[in-house]
């Protein structure tokens, strides 16, 4: 089942470059992106009823930490492949690209789906490198789609300042594996993370907080850790928008995902205090430094990439607070995250192809113009805000109340302080976009049918989320956070 | 015992070569010199990747120094010059930093290299001891590179220095990173490079130039 789930998007990739005409390429999206959702929420189902599970030799290792995210990317793939119909259907109609561009799109898209499972389901930290780097080489393309002069400086930069940052990752990993190798023996087993884990106890300490420490830089520069995070705006900003919401809400994720696999082998080594003081300071850094540009921005795809900045911060802080309570709401956040910038993203879309401005002072009364996507835009402001009836106020609030509990009161007081200062400005921003009267030269109506809808539908689940956690939401969060040692 | 010494040191001189050639990418004045000097690493790369091979006995080092030889020495280097035909020449360094400056900046980075490292490992365990200096070395004259270059290919060769330095690292302090993480990596440099050189063309045709000085519109 593992291998089919790899294998569907790889195949539904190849054949988008076969197909000879839109309608089919059409077809071939939807059945890819429903079936890599089907098997991904299957194998999800298979690792939370059944346990971790083991494939291909000793490759693929998924525990529940690992379904958890590989759950996130089936729903955020099915979501923006579904969304991509109608988004690049308009683009086509308002010649923004030319179609012989679509199938490289779609390749491009799901070999970046491939590539970000692919991380979360190798057991093998080096693979898992091999595997990150790949998705930063499978969406530079996609970041520069538009081949315009800001789209091709925005890929640029991420190309080059995310590979640099992996680059270290890979020293941190040949650290790792020379600490293993001291104790295990050579092999490709030595790079395993089942095996890592089971043998932390013995590593050599002081080369595993070195490898930490270049492991954090290197893929906190894909999670968008400040101060690593310079590229994130640009590429989230410029890139199509369904790609955007795949950056944002689950590709960040991955990224985090790698550094919390060596959290856990660090942390079960050389005690707790390292990794987490480290994620927190960084977590925290990452809230500060999104604030001012969240305050003052003037580009509505770009404040959400800053939001996007504070939100991997305030759960990377949360994985660095701890305590059972706090990784349980450090992971619901990620889910929470995941949905709501997913809409967020699919509403900016649709507002900046009937306004065809992305700037929000030339974007004014989309309630008004957008009976679907304008009330959207503004509940998900709300949400991602995290006022109370949607989803993120719980994470946060959880993740609040579990800091304060274990008194530490300076960490928490100084989250709690800039997240509600990122507040204002979110809601700020937002309101100026959806209220007020709109120009005489923008038509009324949506972009097209779908499109609406795919903004709204992630929106509902976060609403629900913020009124009931169903138990089965309940038990995987408690199985993610067993895997993460329940607190510190 | 005498083998394994002489051998040792072999080792350790092809390292320090390697780290040497460096300084032709650092001068060199031309796209085309710099290719040629990412040429040069390679091959003197692929040198101490086999005879680590040799002495340590791990027959996939072998594997590793003809991989390195296709892809860094053949592959990479082509798809650069072929990007660089197609773009044209463009005289001059156009660096941030001029020539004097570089080779001191770089002189300074080996020295700083060699005293963080020097406390890492215990002394006297040869190889490795002489390895993890040089590659980080490489590693951060590899980023200096890419800080200061403005031409969108010297950046990816800047980039190359890094993970030459990285593959020593793996090839010196342990025996070579497990295979299939050893061929993943090739293949990500080899996709890297091949997409970077799509976008530096890309970049090239909608701004005239691969100078990444143009490149900075989007701010805040």
């Amino acid at each position: 089942m593992p291998l089919i789930l790899l294998g569907l998007p790889l195949a539904t990739a190849l054949l988008s470059v076969l197909a000879q005409n839109r309608k089919t390429l059409a077809r071939i999206n939807l059945a890819g992106s429903v079936g890599t959702a089907v098997f991904a929420l299957l194998v999800s189902y298979r690792v939370f009823s059944r346990g971790p599970l083991t494939g291909l030799g000793e490759f693929i290792y998924v525990d529940a930490l690992g379904a958890f995210i590989i759950a996130l990317i089936g729903v955020v793939e099915l979501a923006a492949g579904l969304y991509s119909l109608g988004y690049t259907e308009h683009e086509l109609r308002a010649g923004e690209v030319s179609g012989s561009r679509l199938k490289w799109y779609y390749f491009w898209f799901y070999t970046f789906v491939f590539t970000m499972l692919a991380v979360v389901m190798s057991n093998n930290l080096g693979v898992m490198w091999v595997a990150i780097e790949g998705t930063t080489l499978s969406s530079a393309l996609l970041v520069g789609y538009y081949d315009k002069h800001s789209s091709l400086e925005a890929a640029w930069k991420y190309i080059i300042i995310c590979t640099v940052g992996i680059i270290f990752a890979l020293f941190g990993i040949i650290l790792l594996y020379l600490a293993a190798v001291a104790v295990s023996g050579g092999g490709s087993a030595a790079l395993d993370w089942n095996s890592m884990i089971r043998i932390a106890g013995k590593l050599n300490p002081k080369l595993l907080k070195l490898a930490f420490i270049f492991i954090l830089v290197g893929y906190g520069t894909k999670a968008g850790l400040a101060p690593m995070h310079t590229w994130l705006p640009d590429a989230h900003s410029q890139a199509p928008s369904p790609v955007s919401a795949m950056l944002s809400g689950v590709l960040l994720n991955c990224a985090l995902y790698g550094i919390l696999r060596v959290h856990l082998v660090v942390t079960k080594a050389v005690g707790s205090g390292f990794s987490a003081g480290l994620l927190l300071i960084f977590g925290l850094l990452s809230i500060a430094v999104a604030l001012p540009f969240i305050v003052v921005q003037h580009d509505s795809k770009r404040l959400l990439a800053y939001s996007s900045i504070e939100h991997m911060g305030i759960v990377a802080a949360a994985v660095g607070l701890g305590g059972r309570l706090g990784l349980y709401g450090a992971f619901l956040h990620m889910l929470n995250h995941s949905l709501t910038k997913s809409s967020l993203f699919f509403s900016a879309g649709n507002v900046t192809q009937q306004y065809h401005s992305k700037k929000i002072g030339k974007i004014k009364g989309v309630i008004k113009t957008m009976p679907i996507t304008g009330p959207a835009l503004l509940l998900g402001a709300f949400a991602i805000a995290g006022v109370p009836p949607f989803g993120i106020f719980i994470s946060e609030f959880t993740i609040l109340s579990s800091g304060f509990a274990q008194g530490k009161y300076l960490a928490t007081g100084l989250l709690l302080l800039l997240v509600s200062l990122v507040f204002a400005g979110m809601v700020f921003a937002m309101s100026k976009m959806t209220l007020g009267s709109p120009p005489d030269r923008i038509k009324a109506g949506e972009p097209s049918k779908l499109s609406a809808v795919m903004a709204v539908l992630p929106l509902g689940i976060i609403l629900l989320l913020g009124i009931y956690i169903p138990a089965f939401v309940n038990n995987v969060l408690a199985q993610v956070v067993a895997v993460m040692g329940g607190g510190n | 015992m005498g083998a394994a010494n002489s051998l040792a040191a072999l080792t350790g001189f092809l390292m320090t070569l390697t780290l040497a050639s460096s300084f032709i990418i650092v001068g060199a004045r031309r796209l085309g010199s710099a290719i040629r000097g990412a040429v040069v690493q390679a091959v003197l790369l692929a040198a101490v990747t086999a005879v680590r091979g040799w002495s340590t006995g791990v027959g996939e080092m072998y594997l590793a120094a003809g991989l390195t030889l296709i892809v860094k020495a053949g592959l990479i280097p082509y798809i650069l010059h072929k990007v660089e035909v197609r773009v044209g020449s463009c005289p001059g360094v156009k660096s941030y930093v001029n020539m004097k400056m570089s080779f001191v900046t770089c002189a300074g980075l080996i020295i700083l290299s060699y005293s963080a490292t020097a406390r890492l490992v215990e002394p006297g365990i040869g190889v490795v001891e002489r390895a993890l200096p040089t590659a980080v070395a490489m590693m951060l004259i590899g980023l200096f590179l890419m800080m200061t270059r403005k031409l969108a290919i010297n950046q990816v060769v800047g980039l190359l220095v890094m993970e030459n330095g990285i593959f020593l690292a793996a090839v010196g302090a342990t025996n070579g990173m497990p295979p299939v993480v050893e061929v993943g990596v090739f293949l990500d440099v080899l996709a890297g490079v091949l997409i970077m050189g799509i976008l530096a063309f890309r970049i090239n045709r909608a701004f005239d130039t691969i100078n990444t000085e143009d490149l900075r519109n989007l701010r805040g």
